[in-house]
C-alpha cells in the first residue's frame, strides 16, 4: 500500500510539474497570459502588432474545458475498449487531448479573428501568417497539458484513491493549474532585454506598455518568440508551484492523516511569506525609494 | 466598452428579453420533444440554438459595462446557478419547468446580491442574470437529456463547455468595434462547436446514428454561421493580408 501511495505521488508530481509547464506556454504563444491585456492595449496607443491574440477566456476556465473533455473522452473509451488499464488509459487520454486541442485551435482562431476585427478605429490589419504560425504550437501544448492532466488525473483516481470521478478531478486540476499559471507564470513581463535600461524598481511607464508585442530583440515580436523567452524561467517557475503542490499533497497521504498536507503547505505558504516580506523589506531599503517611470 | 454603441455596423440591438423569450420557447419545445424523438433527437439541435445566442447576450449586456478580465467571471457564474439547479432539480426528479423557473429565480437573487451587497452598479444585473441562468438551465437540461446513462460523469464537461460557449463570444469580440450582430454570430457558431463535441461524446458512448446525426446537424450550422459571422468580420476589419508589417512603426 505504501508503495502504491509514493509510487502514485511520484507519477502525480512529475505529470503535475510537465502539465504547468506546457500551460504556461500554452499561454504564452497565445498571449493569454499577461501579454494579453498589452496585445490589446498595443493598437490603442498605436503599437501595431503582429501578436496572436487566443482570447478564450481566463485561463482557468479554458484550462478547466480542455482538461475536462480530454478526461472525459478518455474515460469513455477506456471503460468502452476493454483494453488493460494501462495502455487503454495512455491511448484514451492521447485521443481525449487531441479532441481538446483540436477545439482550443477553433476557438483561438475565431477569438484573434473577431478581436482583430473589433480593433479597426486603430488600424489593427489582420496578418494570417501571424495567426497560422504560433496556432500549431499554442495547439502542441494544450495537447500535452491536458495530456498529462487527464493522466493525472486517472492516478489520482486509481493509484492514490480518490473518490470522485476522473472527469470532476480533471477539471478541478484544470481550474487550479490555470489559475497558478496566470499569477506564477507571468514572471517574465519586465525582465526582458527591452526593459533593462530602466531604473530598478521605477515600473514601466504606460506608453511603453505596448512595446512588449512590438519590438523583438531583431525585428517585429511575434507569438512564437514569447515561448522561447519564457520556457526558460516563466515554464519551469509554474511547473515548480504546481508539481510541488500536488507532489506534497499526495506524498502526505502516506502518513495516513488528511490533515498533513494542510498542516504542511499551510506552514511552507508562511515561510514563502516571511522570505518574501523580508526580501521586499531588504530591495526597498537598498535601493529605494523609487521613481517614477520615465 | 461599447454598450451598443456599433461603431461600424448600423441597426438597434435586439432586446434581450426578445432573445430570451425565444429561447425559453424553442428551448422548451427542444426538451419535452426530447421524449417523442427516440433516435432522431438530433433534429432537436437547431432548437437549442437560441439560448446559447440569449445566455452569450446575457453576458455581453453585463460585461459590457467595463468589467474587462470580469467576462470570464459572469459567465461561471451564470452557468454555475443553472447548471447546479439542474442537476439538483435531475437528482430530486423535478420537470424542467420547475428546473428553470428556479434558475431564474436563483439568479435573479444572485443578481440582487451582486447589486445589493457586492454593489457593482450595473443597472441590468438583476434582469440578464436572471436570464442567463435560466437561459444555461434550458441548454444544460437538453443536453443531459441526450444521454440516458452515465449523465453524472458527464456533468463537470457540460458545466465547463457550456461555459466557455456562452462566455467567449463577447470575450473574443472584445475591442472599441464590437457590436451584437457579430457577437451574436460567434455565439451560433459556438454553439454548434459546442453540441458537436457532445454528439461526439455520445458517439465514443454508444456508437450509434443519434451521435452521428448531432455532429452532422452542428456541422451543417457550423457551415452556416461561420459563412455568416466571417461576412461581419469581412465588412468590419480594417484590413487583412496574408503576411506585412504594420506601416506606423516600420
Amino acid at each position: 500500500m505504501l508503495q502504491l501511495l509514493l509510487l502514485g505521488s511520484a507519477l502525480a508530481g512529475l505529470l503535475a510539474f510537465l502539465a504547468a509547464i506546457f500551460e504556461n506556454e500554452d499561454s504564452d504563444a497565445g498571449s493569454a497570459s499577461n501579454p494579453n491585456s498589452q496585445v490589446q492595449l498595443a493598437p490603442q496607443i498605436e503599437h501595431l502588432h503582429r501578436y496572436y491574440n487566443k482570447a478564450i477566456a481566463g485561463e482557468p476556465p479554458q484550462n478547466a474545458l480542455w482538461a475536462a473533455l480530454a478526461a472525459t473522452i478518455a474515460y469513455i473509451l477506456y471503460s468502452r475498449l476493454g483494453m488493460d488499464p494501462i495502455p487503454g488509459v495512455i491511448l484514451g487520454s492521447v485521443l481525449g487531448a487531441l479532441i481538446a486541442s483540436l477545439l482550443q485551435g477553433m476557438y483561438g482562431s475565431l477569438a484573434h479573428i473577431s478581436r482583430i476585427a473589433s480593433m479597426k478605429n486603430f488600424k489593427q490589419m489582420l496578418y494570417w501568417d501571424s495567426l497560422l504560425s504560433p496556432l500549431p504550437l499554442s495547439m502542441t501544448y494544450t495537447f500535452f497539458s491536458a495530456l498529462c492532466l487527464t493522466l493525472l488525473s486517472f492516478v489520482i483516481h486509481g493509484l492514490l484513491g480518490s473518490p470522485f470521478p476522473v472527469p470532476l478531478i480533471a477539471m478541478f486540476l484544470g481550474f487550479t493549474l490555470g489559475a497558478i499559471a496566470s499569477s506564477t507564470g507571468d514572471v517574465h513581463y519586465g525582465a526582458e532585454r527591452l526593459y533593462q535600461h530602466y531604473t530598478f524598481g521605477s515600473g514601466i511607464a504606460i506608453s511603453k506598455q505596448g512595446d512588449i508585442d512590438v519590438k523583438g530583440e531583431y525585428g517585429y515580436r511575434n507569438s512564437v518568440d514569447t515561448p522561447y523567452f519564457t520556457l526558460r524561467f516563466g515554464g519551469p517557475v509554474t511547473g515548480l508551484t504546481f508539481g510541488l503542490l500536488i507532489l506534497i499533497d499526495t506524498l502526505s497521504r502516506t502518513s495516513g492523516s488528511v490533515w498533513t498536507s494542510v498542516i504542511l503547505e499551510f506552514s511552507i505558504i508562511a515561510l514563502i511569506l516571511i522570505f518574501i516580506i523580508y526580501l521586499e523589506k531588504y530591495t526597498r531599503d537598498r535601493y529605494g525609494p523609487f521613481e517614477e517611470g520615465k | 466598452m461599447s454598450t451598443g454603441t456599433s461603431a461600424t455596423s448600423g441597426g438597434a440591438d435586439i432586446p434581450s428579453l426578445k432573445l430570451f423569450l425565444i429561447s425559453i420557447i424553442t428551448g422548451l419545445a427542444a426538451i419535452y420533444l426530447q421524449g417523442y424523438t427516440a433516435a432522431y433527437v438530433f433534429i432537436l439541435i437547431p432548437l437549442i440554438w437560441p439560448a446559447f445566442v440569449s445566455s452569450a447576450n446575457g453576458v455581453r449586456s453585463l460585461a459590457s459595462y467595463g468589467l474587462g478580465t470580469g467576462t470570464s467571471s459572469i459567465g461561471y457564474w451564470g452557468t454555475a446557478v443553472g447548471a447546479t439547479t439542474v442537476y439538483a432539480g435531475m437528482q430530486m426528479g423535478l420537470s424542467p419547468i420547475v428546473e428553470i423557473s428556479a434558475a431564474l429565480a436563483g439568479g435573479a437573487i444572485t443578481g440582487i446580491c451582486a447589486q445589493k451587497i457586492i454593489k457593482m452598479r450595473i443597472p441590468v444585473m438583476v434582469r440578464e442574470s436572471a436570464i442567463l441562468a435560466a437561459s444555461t438551465a434550458v441548454i444544460i437540461r437538453f443536453l443531459a437529456g441526450l444521454f440516458p446513462e452515465q449523465v453524472s460523469l458527464l456533468f463537470p464537461l457540460m458545466y465547463i463547455a457550456v461555459t466557455l460557449a456562452v462566455l467567449h463570444p463577447y470575450n473574443g469580440s472584445m475591442g472599441a468595434g464590437e457590436n451584437q450582430r457579430r457577437t451574436l454570430w460567434l455565439s451560433r457558431v459556438e454553439a454548434s462547436m459546442t453540441t458537436a463535441v457532445f454528439g461526439l461524446v455520445l458517439l465514443f458512448i454508444f456508437p450509434s446514428m443519434t451521435g452521428a446525426g448531432i455532429i452532422l446537424v452542428s456541422a451543417l450550422g457550423f457551415a452556416i454561421f461561420i459563412r455568416g459571422w466571417y461576412r461581419m468580420v469581412k465588412k468590419e476589419i480594417y484590413g487583412m493580408s496574408w503576411t506585412g508589417f504594420p506601416a506606423a512603426e516600420h
